[in-house]
């Protein structure tokens, strides 16, 4: 996995984008939760912007059982150490389970195989109210055609729910020839049934939020951005009391 | 103009112009495989081409090209430099322009 941080890297920075200032790295594991010990000494590297590439861990949990989410609400530290907490429904229960009260960042929608169960709209919109977004993987489908079907035919059931909203389009690529540039991507998005506000969206808003949403579950309260304020509004301030003192004298 | 880094082969143009019309097909099919695409120039070297379509076919060409996997059983990967509707830009970078 060293390698893949490095192609990562090699890759995007060739790219050179903005949007996709950082990247998410996955590890799954299905029933005990691994401490992401090292964080692959990652070097991060300038990009054609003067930023660093961020490196964010995530954590997927493929649940088909209600019992795994206790895994969530247990206060075991390692879960505490991932920035982004990924939960994959393997039923409508549990579908339904995660849009609602589970306490997690993004929902994958399983691409690779024709879902078991249809989306409804009440869990959806919930999700929607809640800041959860909806994650679809576009590897698959430039590995093998069948899933290619696959994946298309539920990115779109998707958004004739959720009309397009809360969607992060993101790559499980194992390989660095697996990857595609951000614009690329985006244009994915319009293939399944985006518009193109929303699918450039897709690929560098929302993925921005996804990870602010991750901040504020780890950190338990809300994120506040504090920006300079220009100097005009000082100077206006005080041409105010000038104006004030003039009358009264007057 | 699209980058292909490769595993290790090196098509010629008009195997290049059978990779994307193959790209086309494999995703939407005939009417796909019929868009009217230019192979403008390519260099062997860079494995570099710049491409030439109807506007209202971007979207079904670079969605294409995105998505194709395999090039003679080698796995290979399209990387969309630039696109633009005037040839002129194509040769400059706008985000790093200094004014």
């Amino acid at each position: 996995q060293n390698i893949l941080t490095v192609c990562f890297s090699v890759g995007y920075s060739a790219v050179a984008l903005n949007h996709v200032i950082d990247f998410k790295e996955k590890k799954q594991e299905i029933i005990k939760p691994v401490s992401p010990s090292e964080l692959f000494p990652s070097l991060p590297i300038v990009q054609g912007t003067s930023k660093r590439i961020k490196v964010l861990t995530r954590l997927t949990l493929v649940v088909s059982d209600p019992s795994h989410c206790n895994l969530l609400r247990s206060t075991s530290t390692n879960i505490r150490l991932y920035d982004i907490i990924a939960v994959f429904p393997k039923t409508e229960k549990l579908f339904h389970i995660a849009c609602t009260t589970l306490d997690v960042d993004l929902v994958c929608i399983n691409v690779t195989e024709k879902l078991p169960f249809y989306f409804r709209r009440p869990p959806v919109n919930m999700a929607i109210d809640r800041g959860i977004y909806f994650e679809l993987l576009y590897t698959p489908a430039i590995k093998d055609s069948t899933m290619r079907r696959y994946t298309i035919s539920n990115a779109i059931s998707l958004m004739q729910i959720c009309k397009g909203k809360n969607i992060v389009i993101s790559s499980a690529a194992e390989r660095a020839l697996e990857l595609r540039g951000p614009y690329d991507v985006a244009n994915l998005g319009l293939l399944f049934g985006l518009s193109e506000s929303e699918a450039k969206a897709a690929v560098s808003t929302n993925c921005r939020a996804t990870m602010l949403h991750g901040e504020t579950r780890k950190t338990a309260c809300g994120v506040v951005y504090t920006v300079k304020k220009p100097r005009k509004v000082e100077e206006e301030e005080t041409i105010v009391p000038a104006c004030k003192k003039a009358k009264t004298q007057a | 103009r699209r980058e292909l880094p490769d595993g290790g082969a090196r098509p010629n143009a008009a195997q290049f112009k059978q990779l994307v019309v193959t790209a086309l097909r494999e995703l939407h099919g005939e009417v796909g495989a019929a868009l009217p695409v230019d192979v403008l120039t390519y260099e062997e070297k860079t494995l570099s081409a710049i491409l030439r379509v109807i506007s209202s076919g971007l979207v079904k060409l670079w969605s294409a090209l995105t998505l194709l996997g395999s090039y003679q059983n080698r796995t290979c990967a399209f990387r969309v430099l630039q696109t633009s509707p005037f040839l002129l830009a194509l040769s400059g970078n706008s985000r790093e322009l200094v004014l």
